[in-house]
């Protein structure tokens, strides 16, 4: 299997499908190069942070900065090897399947953005009911479900958890 | 202990507690049900509201979660050939054919009868194993309790995930994301970056509703599932007495294995259900009969996963070191109420001990009722679609993140590990090994620290220790044996395509 993969020239290679499109090429184990170089990049952040923590006022015991140095030095190892791996093992991808969903995904994390951002300035139970409104909106649910949900929902965790556990939400109720 | 166990029932039997019970077992069945779900989800989500609780029913609340979705995620495996949880994947593999014969009953019979079994039975060893286990961790030191540490995280850093070294990066990731903060011993602030809010570190509940339960979600958006919307009927015909005596040494047998991989650091229910399952195959009389519908390929995974709630309770309650994903929520839970779990807890906190052990017999007992009695209603709620399902379990992640600290740098901080999570997860990286090292970070690093200040520098002090050098040189063994099996692999591999060519020639 692995020396087949070696042999294969990879799907752009072969023309374009009968669609027309000519499929995108991933250089093998690119993902997994790019996670070593952005997790060494978080390694060396942390060296470089720690350069500045005081020494231990106990003779003999470790500072503040040894435990946080200690694993960024095996970061950088375990990242060298992850990319040494990558590099010469061809079957070595992410596990995806296909592209995913970029826009939706980011979406949704700008729908939870915007509750952190009002919902304390607002009323929490509001803001709840229209974020999951436009999740489900996002996630093609029909309109009187997604309303009928969403109110129900806030509803539910009005009485459960502001009103019977006492939790102090922020709210104008 | 059996007037212990009489007190802690006593305890558990109050009308809050029962009810709290069901509650948990209802919400464990209901996340457990649901594929990309699972009960560490259901217990990261409800963790935070358990603070209002004290801390005996808090935690009898949690164990009823924890047990009803190791069972629950049979039901889809069942139904729809789809594990709810991943402990269920191995009961897809004779459930689904059963299934599709028109026996959903009778596998969903064997299944929760297996269940509730297995989970008595590794309640059993639970209660008969604490107390030595207690004894001999009493000769613990930080020595010891830093190699300890390692170890767990070396193996979980080993056999939760498809590569070794993503799996230890996840543990220092999780390492890293622990040292956030101001330093415990020194008062030093690390890695905040000048930021005032990040002084008190990152707490626990936002990183496990971050991870568990928003990584999910986002892994929930990106693309609808296959089975949401589906219809289903089922037959309701049980599994017949005669069935079940027939299945009583599959049960025993799984539950001792189930009880043994629980309690290895990282194991859990998906290990020993899948050990069960290829067990029973191998003792089998019948072998070629597994994966076309064996009622002992559905009652092997199903006890062994049970059984392994108890295991993985041992190391968390005697040790301090989580069994498995759901153990680190509740070593969370633990924590929040201020109890340390580890050699005196027996001694110190008796009577919760004891009511959790209480608790355990009822949530099974529990789950057994409201499993045989709604199984047509489970059904009906796999037919939940994504795009309804999804939006509530992120409502609830950011009412759970807010009513940890009553503030919203809580939520964005779950927000901001629930992309985290996702990422890693797109990179293949795994998140068990992460959330356990968050745990398990201040117990490494204090105890690393304390033995080297009572040893004046001296790093030896943790080869001089019988314990401490065995318990490393076992880490460096889970590290080094994937790496070695590998290239043995890869040497084996060169040598037969060498032989091909030869005989070709």
């Amino acid at each position: 299997m692995q020396e087949h993969a070696r042999t294969d020239p990879g799907p752009a290679a072969k023309g374009p499908a009968a669609n027309g499109r000519v499929p995108r090429r991933v250089p093998p184990g690119s993902p997994d190069l790019v996670a070593a170089a952005l997790l060494t990049l978080v390694a060396v952040t942390v060296l470089y942070d720690t350069l500045h923590y005081p020494d231990s006022v106990s003779p003999g015991a470790p500072g503040p900065a040894a435990f946080p140095r200690l694993l960024a030095m095996l970061l950088l190892v375990l990242c060298g090897w992850l990319a040494v791996r990558a590099w010469h093992d061809n079957t070595a991808r992410a596990p995806t399947r296909g592209r995913p969903a970029w826009s939706r995904n980011l979406t949704a994390l700008g729908l939870m953005a915007a509750f952190v951002l009002v919902a304390e300035r607002t009323d929490f139970f509001l803001s709840m009911a229209a974020l999951v409104a436009s999740l489900m909106f996002l996630l093609g649910e029909p309109p009187a479900r997604t309303a009928a949900t969403a109110l129900l929902f806030a509803g539910f965790v009005y009485a459960a958890f502001y009103w019977l556990f006492g939790v102090p939400f922020p709210t104008v109720f | 202990m059996l007037g212990d166990l009489l007190i802690g029932l006593q305890i558990a039997l109050t009308a809050e507690n029962l009810a709290l019970i069901v509650a948990g077992t209802v919400l464990g069945v209901l996340v457990g049900v649901m594929p990309g779900l699972s009960s560490t989800v259901g217990l990261a989500i409800v963790l935070p509201f358990t603070v209002v609780l004290p801390p005996i029913p808090a935690l009898l609340m949690m164990v009823a979660i924890y047990t009803a979705a190791e069972y629950a995620g049979s039901i889809t495996a069942i139904v729809l050939g789809i594990p709810g949880t991943p402990a269920a994947v191995s009961t897809t593999f004779d459930g689904y054919p059963l299934s599709r014969r028109g026996e959903t009953g009778k596998a969903l019979g064997v299944s929760i009868l297996s269940s509730a079994a297995g989970g008595l039975l590794g309640t059993l060893v639970l209660v008969v194993a604490l107390g030595p286990i207690s004894r001999f961790s009493l000769a613990f030191g930080p020595a010891e309790y830093f190699a300890l540490g390692v170890f767990g995280l070396a193996i979980v850093g080993n056999l939760v995930a498809g590569s070794v070294v993503k799996g230890f990066i996840s543990v220092v990731i999780g390492l890293l994301l622990f040292v956030v903060g101001m330093d415990v011993l020194s008062g030093y602030p690390r890695l905040t970056f000048g930021t005032p809010a990040l002084l008190d570190g990152l707490h626990l509940i936002p990183a496990m509703i971050g991870f568990f339960a928003l990584a999910e979600a986002f892994k929930l958006i990106e693309g609808p599932n296959a089975f949401s919307g589906a219809k289903h009927r089922i037959s309701r015909k049980l599994p017949s007495w005669a069935e079940m005596r027939s299945l009583i040494p599959t049960i025993l047998r799984s539950s001792a294995i189930g009880s043994g991989v629980g309690a290895v650091p990282g194991a859990g229910a998906t290990v020993a259900s899948l050990i069960a399952w290829n067990e029973a195959k191998r003792i089998s009389k019948r072998p070629e009969q597994f994966g076309t519908g064996a009622l002992e390929g559905v009652c092997a995974p199903e006890a062994a996963n049970n059984a392994s709630v108890g295991g993985a309770m041992i190391p968390l309650l005697t040790l301090g070191i989580p069994g498995s994903a759901s153990t680190a929520v509740l070593l969370g839970g633990l924590m929040l109420h201020g109890i340390n779990p580890g050699p005196m807890l027996i001694t110190e906190e008796r009577e919760l001990v004891y009511a959790v052990f209480a608790g355990f017999v009822l949530a099974v007992l529990c789950m057994l009722f409201v499993g045989l009695a709604g199984i047509a209603a489970w059904v009906r709620v796999i037919s939940l679609p994504t795009g309804v399902l999804t939006p509530i379990v992120v409502g609830f992640s950011m009412v759970g993140a807010y009513a940890f600290g009553h503030n919203m740098f809580d939520v964005g901080a779950a927000i901001f590990f629930g992309v985290l999570g996702y990422v890693m997860l797109r990179f293949g990286f795994p998140l068990v090994p992460a959330i356990l090292a968050l745990v398990l970070g201040f117990m490494v690093e204090s105890n690393y620290r304390r033995a080297l200040s009572a040893s004046g520098g001296d790093h030896t002090v943790f080869v001089t220790s019988p314990i401490s050098l065995i318990l490393l040189l076992l880490a460096a063994t889970s590290f080094m044996l994937p790496i070695v099996r590998r290239h043995l692999a890869a040497q084996a591999e060169d040598r037969e395509t060498a032989g091909a060519a030869t005989d070709r020639g």
